[in-house]
């Protein structure tokens, strides 16, 4: 009879919890801690990325791949590789974007909307934003991930977007998974593969030949 | 004064006419009607399409939008048309259901730079000119070009005229020209068609400084 209350208690905690479903993570000071000190760590990134356009209404999911790297404190190269060549590079507050071999150039500044995905994106994947105040920032936990929800505060930002999820793998505080929520459902996920940290990563990698 | 009275409504009549003249496109100035034709319009994208993605570029009035364009059914008679950047920021999304002669258009979303002026009409017109399976009730008017034996064929589309010319040397069409549209008229061409959809599409709009190129890359 007991056995049975058991088995009953762990079919009932599994329903209540589902396998990957997120808990909120209460007092989350020291994760936040952990998350800084490791962003503060983190120099460089380079990893292979699949981005998935979820388009809800359509049922449709647009596959896209590429190679990102990250180099601090703001350098970013974004190479889409398929179905399309894309790059975009932002290095000494210059945008540089490279669409199927033709080269176009923007000041940073010039472009708020470029900025502020650029800044988005730097925040995100280095886990710098513990301490930003232009978002309301909650933390959950599953069994294999860390979760950062980042809610916007800005009308502008809040327009394109509702929200941002990070996750973090548990143990090595690695981004490994970002999620760009659209006001009506649509969603991007980004999907880093291959993910390096602290390597050398040439000046040459962030500019085009 | 007698005489100006009456030259000077001639003459502006005159003018006016030869205003229009000027300002009206002769699309069909080598071409001559086929009297008694029955030929119908072959649809663009076929009757069995699904949906193709499309790398795309945008220019309006100088500035440029680059991504990717996805045309998909979502029923017998509708379409959806999304159009995001790269990174998947969307700029438009448009839905068009076809119910007999005329369509109705659905925008769910369009980002504000997008939505001023005459942009947004444009589009939606010349998509659902694209996407139609023109089954009107109008016969259509055929001319053929007696130089290149190009076909030409005249049609009304709510309310406006459009001429659809066939590729030479196939029942494809090749460009689709408007000739009256309040909003400007566009000029679309068509590539080659591989599997029954497009290859490429360019919509050119002069009046608004409006560009679309598509190159299919998935389908």
């Amino acid at each position: 009879m007991r056995a049975i209350n058991i088995s009953f208690l762990l079919l009932l905690f599994r329903f209540a919890y589902p396998q990957g479903a997120f808990v909120e993570i209460g007092d989350a000071g020291k994760l936040k801690s952990e998350i800084k000190k490791h962003s503060e760590e983190v120099n460089s990134i380079k990893s292979d990325f699949v981005q998935e356009k979820n388009l809800s209404m359509l049922q449709e999911i647009v596959t896209s791949q590429g190679r990102f790297l990250f180099r601090k404190p703001g350098d970013i190269r974004w190479g889409y590789s398929k179905p399309y060549e894309y790059v975009i590079v932002v290095a000494d507050g210059k945008f540089r974007i490279s669409n199927e071999g033709k080269i176009s150039e923007f000041d940073i500044g010039s472009n708020q909307m470029f900025r502020q995905i650029s800044d988005m994106i730097v925040m995100a994947i280095s886990g710098d934003f513990v301490d930003s105040e232009e978002f309301d920032i909650s933390f959950f936990e599953n069994a294999d991930f860390y979760l950062a929800e980042l809610k916007p505060h800005a009308r502008q930002i809040a327009d394109m977007l509702s929200a941002i999820k990070i996750y973090f793998d548990k143990t090595s505080l690695d981004v490994k998974k970002l999620k760009f929520i659209e006001p009506g459902d649509d969603y991007t996920l980004i999907i880093f593969k291959n993910y390096q940290k602290n390597m050398d990563l040439k000046d040459s990698e962030f500019i085009f030949n | 004064m007698e005489l100006f009275g009456k030259i000077f409504p001639k003459a502006l009549l005159f003018g006016m006419l030869l205003c229009i003249a000027s300002c009206s496109p002769n699309y069909l100035k080598d071409f001559k009607l086929l009297n008694n034709s029955d030929l119908k319009i072959p649809t663009i994208f076929n009757h069995d399409f699904q949906k193709s993605l499309y790398k795309a570029k945008l220019t309006i009035r100088g500035r440029e939008l680059s991504g990717v364009l996805i045309v998909k059914r979502i029923n017998k008679s509708g379409f959806r048309i999304v159009f995001m950047s790269e990174i998947g920021l969307k700029y438009f999304d448009f839905g068009i259901e076809y119910g007999g002669e005329e369509f109705m258009a659905r925008t769910y979303y369009i980002m504000p730079v997008l939505n001023r002026g005459e942009a947004r009409d444009i589009l939606i017109n010349d998509f659902s000119l694209l996407l139609s399976d023109f089954k009107a009730n109008r016969k259509p008017v055929v001319y053929r070009s007696a130089e290149s034996k190009r076909i030409a064929v005249e049609y009304n589309y709510n309310g406006q005229v459009y001429i659809c010319f066939r590729q030479s040397g196939s029942d494809r069409i090749g460009a689709v020209k408007w000739k009256s549209r309040a909003g400007g008229r566009s000029g679309i061409n068509i590539g080659s068609f591989p599997d029954g959809i497009p290859s490429g599409i360019e919509i050119t709009n002069k009046k608004y400084s409006l560009f679309l190129k598509l190159q299919l890359i998935e389908q």
